[in-house]
Parts: C-alpha cells; structure tokens; sequence
C-alpha cells in the first residue's frame, strides 16, 4: 500500500486486521518484559529486543502489507472518535521508533548492566523503553486528537522516568523534572489546542478537522498553541534548554529519545497538523524565525561545548530546527524534505550518540579535550560513525545527501537570503559533526582504550549501512518520505532523487557548505573562544536562568499560600468548606429560582424519613458536645447510620446498604486509628479547654448554610427528573433488574472505571504516608 | 477478646463470604452490587484482624499480602471489560450480550458481561479493604514495639 495518506486507508479498509491490535501487542510488551523479569531478571533484556524487533517486523508487515484503520465512538455522548490508522506518515514514524528502538535495547544489554545499581533496575529499564515504544507508535498512528494527547503524555511520563533512571543522581532528578515540566507541561497548551479545536469543528477527528478549517483569530491562537507545545518537544529554541541537561540519563536513552523518538514528536505534531497550520500566516511565520533561530543557536553551541553527548544534544536542536524550518515553508517540495530529513537524522544522530556512549565506556572520558586518536585502535566503531557523520554532515553516498538537496532546493526557492542562511547553516553542521568525529578518533593516540564488546558496535554499524543503503538506493527511503510528504502536504507527491554531476544551485550550495565547513573546522582553534563566548551569554541570560527564576518564585508563592493554609487544623477545614460552601450557594443563588428546586409538602408516608433525619439531626449535634474521643467517634457513626435508615425510607435501598457497610468499616478504621495514639495523650487532648477564634463561628455557620442547601436542592425533587427516570426505563434492556447495578456497570461504567482508578491512587497516598510517618526509610 | 468474639468470628467469615457472593450474584436484579461485595468481604477480613490480630490474620490465610494484587486484578478485569469492546469495533464498554439478546444463565447468575465488570469492582474493593488493614495493622504493630 504504498502511496498517499488518503489513497491508503482506503486500501486499506479491506484488510482485515487492524491497527488496533499492533497498538495493544505493542502496549503488552512492557508487561510482558515484567513478567519475564520477574522469573529470570537476566532474560528481560534479551526478550525486551526480540520484542522490539517483532514489533519492528509487525509495522513493517502492516504497512506493506496494508492494515485497516480502527475507528469506533468510544464516547457517544460526546461523539469522541478512537481513531487510529497507519498511513505514510505514522509508518515513517513508527518504522524508526521500532528499528532504532531494537538496536538501541540490543546495544543496551551491553551498556546498561555497568550502569544500573541492580538486576531489577535493569528490568524496569527495559520495560520503559519498550512501554516508550509502544506510547510513540500510538502517537503516531493517532489520528484523533485525544488519543494523540494520550500517548503524548505517555511518552513524556516514560521520558521522566528514563532520565532519572539513576535516582541517587540529584542531577539526574533535576534533570527530569525540568524536561517532565517542559515537555509535559506543554501538553496542556496541546489540550487547549484540542479542546478549541473540537469545539470550533465539532469533532476530533483530524480529517473531518482538515475539511472544515475554523479561519482568523482561532485559527492563528490554536496554532500557536499547537506550535509551542511542539516547540518544547522538540527542543526547540527558546524551549531548548531541557535537552543537554537531560544529557545524564544513560546513552542508550540519550540516543534512542533525545535523537530520534521523543523529540521528534514535535515535529511530528507539527507534521500531522501541517493542514490546518499552514493555513495560519502567523503560525508559519513562528515556526520559519524558531527553526532558523535553533539553527543558529544549536549549532553554535554545539561547537562551544566539549561534552561529547551536549555537542550532539545541541546538534540535535538545531536539526530539528531544519525540520521546524521546512514546515514553516510547507508546500509540495519541503513536506517530503522534511520527512526524509527526520529520517536521515534520527539514523545518523542515534549512532553517533551510541558511539559516544561506546567510547566513554572504552576510555571513562566524557570531553571531546580528553579522548582523541582512537581509530587505530576501535576501527569499525570509527568507520561506522564516520559513515554517520558523513551521513549527518550531507556528503554524497549517503541518505544524508538527499534530506540536505532537497532542502537545498526548497531553500533556493525561497530567495538569495534563504539560499545564503542554508549554506551557512549546513557549513555548521559539517563543521560540529566533524568535530565530533576528528575530536574523537583523529589526532594524538591519548591512552589504550578497554576492548569493546561486539554489541557496542554491531548497531553503529548496522545504521551505518542502512544509511549507505539509502545512498545507493534512494528510492527506499525516499518512498517512504514521499509518502509521509503526501500526508503533510494533503495531496499526493513525488520526489525527484537521483545524482546529478553538473553545476545546478543545489550542488553549488552544498559545495558552499562543505567549503564552509571545512574553513570553520580549520579555524577552530581561533574561533573556539568567540563560540564559547556566545555559550556564556546564553549560560547567564538565557532561557535557563528565566526559567529558574520563574520556578523559584511560583514555589516561593506556593509555600507561603501553603503555610497559611495549614496554620491550624481549623484553617485546613476552612480552606475546603468555606470555597466549597460559596460555591454551592453561589450556584443556588444564580440557578435556583424555583427551577431547580420545588418543595414539596410533608404526607403521611414521608413520617418514617422525618423521624430518620431527625434522629440523626440529634446524633450530629450530640458529636459536638463529648470531649473525649470514644463517644464523638460513636456519635458520628450514629448520624450516618441514621442517615442509611433515611435512605432506605426514602427508596434508595441500594444507598442504604452501601452507607451502612462503609460506615462500618469507617467507624472500625477510626476507632483502630484511636488505639494508635498513647492513652494519657488522648486523655490530655480531651481535657484541654478549646478556645473557638471568632472567624470560627461564621465559617462553621457558612460551610453549614452551604451543607443544608446542597443535602435540601439534592433530597427534593428535581424539577427535571429525564436522566435517572431514562436510566430506570431502559434497565430491563440492559439484562438488569436493578437500576442501581445497571447504573454502576453499565450506563455510568466509564464514570465507575474512573472512581476505581482513584481508589487505587488512595490506597497509593494512604500506604505512602502511614508507612512513612511510620517510620519506615 | 473474650473466647465468645472470637468464636463468633471464626463462625462469621464463610456465611460473610457466601453473602458478599450472593450480593454479586444478586446484584444485577436485587439489592446489592460488586461495591457491597466486596466491602462485605472486606469486613469480614477486618472482623478477623480486629479480633485475632495481624499476626494470626497472616498465618491462617495467605490473602492478607495479596491485597494489592487482587485489587489490581480486580482493576485489570474492569479495564478488560470495557477495552474489549473497541477491540471487536463497539464503543468503549460495551457489554455483551447487547439489549435484546438472550442472556445465557446459570440459577440467578446471567452470564453477562456487566456481571464481570461489577466482580472486577468486588475484587477491587475487597482488595483494596485488605491492603489498607494491613498497612494499618502493620503500622499498629510498630508503633506499639
């Protein structure tokens, strides 16, 4: 099925599997990974790849092969689509996830057992890559914006925990907080684009979103919202920062998310949404300045630094900044360039990251300064990353020269100024990829490096001749790109990429760029301080320090609100009664008006309920008057079983059996609770006298007038009843006899999952501070 | 304890499971449901640590431990239900049979599969009753040494 995004899901609606079964096999991997952990910590990795590369497989086969979209309403009352289809695009994406994701975990049986503090550190390690898989393939085969939400946060959460994979790092930490904030936090200017968008179209499906494009204003603040969460993913300038501090997390993670997974799902969002994006003038205007500014930027810094992993992680922005650049011109020529681009880094950049990981497990060095002259003595890992950064750097021969022709072309036909800024900005990847490469394996034989094992090379050079091969043969990957171009773009398209020995602008401007670069390389040594001069500017000015500030100052304001939150147990109360009791009065107020609420008259059959409630109006206030513990405990359970025989008067039989079973367990919870406590201090706490601050009084008599007046509109009669009336009329279709039953598990069942998951997060918070308030580490 | 609670609750536990399962079992047409279930359930386990203590608890039944797990499964069966829907093309929590279809029974017990969503709360209650008992107890214990 290769062609166009709109030509391939047709084809492929006659397959009959679909996308949602490799979605949900890839979503067990991380189980699967557990479990076999749990029997044999040792095997974990080695299942973790062979999953992978079945995974790897499994979307190779689909997407040649053809596989029906998965499209059903999961949410009818609000028409929420699940929509997950695999087309040009989300195949590129998803190809790359699985193919680098395999190597990377292969080349991890080798790295991470020196870095991991135990087996089972290792077990969970393998279980976030491979759940990271899974999350990014589902992002990219979402095609309704709320799965997209959904697996973009998940990738975010699995980043956070591979980035502090090493939790005894406070660096490591730090680190992940920053980019969870950043790359998560920006999710929600994702979820304000989304729910502008559903509400502006009425739907959240993308194509129904491309064929009615909401115009002005809208448009222009759903695409800067789209684009700044974007931006933070992909470590884009000024957004940039998150990125070569997430540089501690171990290589393997480094070079599977921070080169060719995660950040790419910026752009991948901006990709995806290309349609209605490249209609806003504005939006492409932000995406063209930001892409050239982490050009600039990324390389820059990328040659001032001497950090092996923070050159490539700068190197890294500034890539993304061609890609962010491309889509901000859009049209027929720059959404392929832009797809092939995304390839040929993620190719390129991930081996280079694996190299650098290679040699610092070689020689224990970290800084460009303190290797050099390797090559003599790990040959084919030197041959294999010099083909990657001849692949990074655009010579011919290697997929690399095609993402930088055709970006080339789109350049010169933007104008002299684009034309000039692309040699420049291309003459700077070829100075810092060789520098990178030169900084490590050329020059001066330093000290004898530790022989590698074969599983630290073998993916250096698998990549290596894979993108040998997308030299040779462009038209492989190229398709690919083709297709992924059709899908940004809209319509279908085709890529011209051949070799041409002739003086035309692109291979004028590529010999430009290699002139450049090798003029910058030479000069390093005089240009080096100005590089590092702009690296300081950035260090005391720049994103990172506002950033700080910023963070110091909101946690400052918090602590103080906190502080006077949490002054006394009566202020504690207050903050959730007071608001809780305004609000709700506030609401009367506004809404009542006799439509809510109407009051009916007191019959003979109602006697039993009134005698109920005042039975346990009467316990409430006898809970006021004991001072020791034991009697209030007693007398607050008197009011809700008082209250279950109201329910029960009242017709709600259900409620009353569930009142009364919760109390039960309440009381006995409360009452074990008491028996934790040293008996002379109850004593002591009984017969201290209290003293009531007047505020108490208007705050217990406000959050009182806001009880009665909910309990009052909640036991009337609706004036409305359609809901729970439909509820009960349509039981008997739901093979249920009782309403209550039908309710819970299957007309509110959405509702009830959601209260489960809460509970387990109660249990969680309860289990988390007993057991540390008892003592434990 | 006197010897009369504790007998009384060695008696209690079966006829307070056999209710809890028939709170499940009953649940769809009568009085009850899975969240009734499992609380009785979980009572009876609170009956037996309050009257013999953690130690006895963990010694006469290997549930005590396990409670997270059951309730996770408990989670697990509820999500399974309500994804299987999507993955034969019906909305999210779909159940089957659907309405006006016959429903195959065993006794009072339809097999439907909204039955097996409100065991899959049981479970999830009931099991996470149990956890709570044995951080508290396991707390208790500590403190008292």
């Amino acid at each position: 099925m290769q062609g166009t995004g709109a030509a391939s899901s047709d084809i492929g609606r006659g397959a009959r599997v679909n996308v949602g079964w490799l979605i949900a096999g890839l979503l067990t991997s991380p189980v699967l990974v557990l479990v076999s952990g749990a029997v044999r910590p040792r095997a974990a990795g080695g299942v973790a790849a062979w999953l992978a590369g079945l995974s790897f497989v499994a979307v190779l086969g689909a997407w040649v092969g053809g596989v029906s979209d998965l499209r059903v309403t999961w949410l009818h009352a609000w028409g929420l689509p699940l929509h997950l289809s695999l087309d040009g695009l989300g195949a590129l994406y998803a190809l790359l996830t699985t193919g680098i994701g395999c190597l990377v975990i292969v080349y991890s049986q080798a790295y991470m057992p020196g870095h991991a503090h135990d087996e089972q550190a290792l077990v969970i390690f393998y279980a976030l890559i491979t759940l990271f898989m899974a999350a990014m393939v589902g992002l990219v085969v979402s095609i309704d914006l709320y799965s997209l939400l959904i697996f973009w946060d998940l990738t975010a959460i699995a980043s956070y925990f591979l980035i502090a994979f090493d939790t005894h790092d406070r660096r490591a930490r730090a680190a992940a907080n920053v980019a969870l904030v950043l790359t998560a936090g920006s999710a929600v200017l994702l979820l304000a684009a989304a729910v502008l968008l559903h509400v502006e179209t009425g739907t959240s499906d993308l194509p129904d979103i491309f064929a009615n494009v909401p115009s002005g204003t809208t448009l222009t603040v759903i695409g800067m919202l789209a684009a700044c969460a974007a931006m933070a993913k992909s470590a884009q300038v000024p957004l940039h920062f998150w990125l070569p501090r997430a540089m501690v997390a171990p290589t393997p993670v480094s070079a599977y998310l921070h080169s060719a997974a995660m950040v790419a799902a910026g752009v991948f969002l901006l990709s995806r949404l290309h349609p209605l994006l490249a209609e806003d003038e504005g939006t492409r205007q932000l995406l063209i300045w930001v892409g050239m500014a982490s050009i600039a930027c990324g390389s820059i810094l990328a040659l001032a630094h001497d950090e092996m992993k923070s050159i490539l992680a700068y190197s890294t922005v500034a890539q993304y900044g061609y890609v962010v650049w491309l889509l901000g011109i859009g049209g027929s020529e720059a959404a392929p360039a832009a797809a092939l681009y995304v390839v040929a880094h993620a190719l390129a950049k991930s081996a280079l990251f694996l190299t650098a990981g290679a040699v610092t497990t070689a020689t224990g060095e970290h800084r460009l300064s303190r290797v050099g002259g390797l090559a003599a003595r790990v040959p084919w890992l030197a041959a294999g990353s010099a083909i990657c950064a001849a692949g990074l750097s655009a010579l011919p021969l290697t997929v690399g020269f095609f993402k930088d022709e055709l970006f080339f072309r789109v350049a010169h036909g933007e104008g002299t100024l684009a034309t000039i800024a692309a040699i420049g900005a291309a003459g700077l990847t070829f100075a810092y990829t060789w520098r990178f490469w030169c900084g490590i394996f050329y020059g001066a034989y330093r000290r004898k490096p530790r022989a590698l094992p074969r599983r630290l090379v073998a993916p250096v050079l698998a990549l290596a001749a894979i993108i040998i091969a997308g030299g040779l043969r462009p038209q492989w990957l190229t398709g690919l790109a083709e297709a992924g171009g059709a899908v940004i773009h809209g319509a279908p398209l085709s890529v011209e990429t051949r070799y041409h020995v002739d003086p035309r602008a692109s291979n004028l401007m590529a010999l430009a760029a290699y002139g450049l670069g090798i003029v910058l390389l030479l000069g390093e040594r005089t240009l080096r301080q100005s590089w590092r001069l702009v690296a300081r500017a950035g260090e005391l000015y720049g994103p990172d320090r506002i950033y700080h500030a910023a963070r110091h100052a909101m946690a400052t304001v918090s602590t103080d609100l906190h502080g006077i939150e949490v002054r006394d147990l009566r202020d504690r109360a207050a903050a959730v009664l007071v608001p809780g009791g305004a609000l709700i009065g506030g609401a009367l107020l506004a809404g009542a008006q006799g439509a809510l609420v109407r009051v009916g008259d007191l019959r003979l059959v109602d006697l039993p309920l009134a005698a109920a409630l005042v039975v346990s109006a009467i316990a409430a206030v006898a809970a006021v008057r004991p001072r020791r513990h034991l009697p209030m405990i007693l007398a607050l359970s008197m009011v809700s079983y008082s209250l279950a025989v109201a329910f029960a008067f009242f017709g709600a039989p259900d409620v009353a059996l569930v009142a009364l079973l919760v109390q039960t367990v309440l009381t006995l919870l409360l009452l074990a609770a008491l028996s934790l406590f040293p008996s002379d201090h109850l004593r002591e706490t009984a017969r201290a006298e209290p003293r009531l601050p007047p505020r108490a009084f208007v705050v217990s008599s406000l959050a009182t007038a806001g009880a009665f007046a909910f309990a009052w509109v909640a036991l009337s009669w609706p004036a409305s009843p359609a809901v729970p009336l439909a509820d009960v009329r349509l039981t008997p279709e739901a093979h249920a006899g009782d309403a209550v039953t039908a309710i819970l598990a299957d007309f509110r069942g959405l509702d009830t999952l959601g209260e489960a998951t809460v509970l387990v997060l109660a249990l969680l918070g309860i289990a988390t501070l007993l057991r540390w308030h008892g003592g434990g580490p | 304890m006197t010897i009369f609670t504790e007998i009384v609750a060695r008696v209690l536990v079966v006829p307070m499971f056999i209710v809890a399962i028939a709170f499940l079992v009953r649940g769809s047409t009568a009085t009850g449901d899975g969240f009734s279930a499992g609380m009785t359930a979980g009572l009876a386990m609170l009956l037996q640590y309050i009257v013999f203590g953690r130690r006895h608890v963990g010694r006469r039944t290997r549930l005590a431990p396990a409670g997270p797990f059951v309730g996770l499964a408990g989670l697990a069966l509820m999500v399974g239900v309500a994804l299987s829907g999507p993955l034969v093309g019906a909305p999210l929590l779909r159940h089957f049979p659907s309405s006006g279809e016959p429903v195959a029974r065993i006794g009072r017990l339809e097999l439907h599969t909204a039955v097996l969503f409100d065991a899959g709360i049981a479970l999830l209650v009931f099991g996470l009753l149990v956890a709570v008992l044995e951080i508290f107890a396991e707390v208790a214990e500590r403190e008292r040494q």
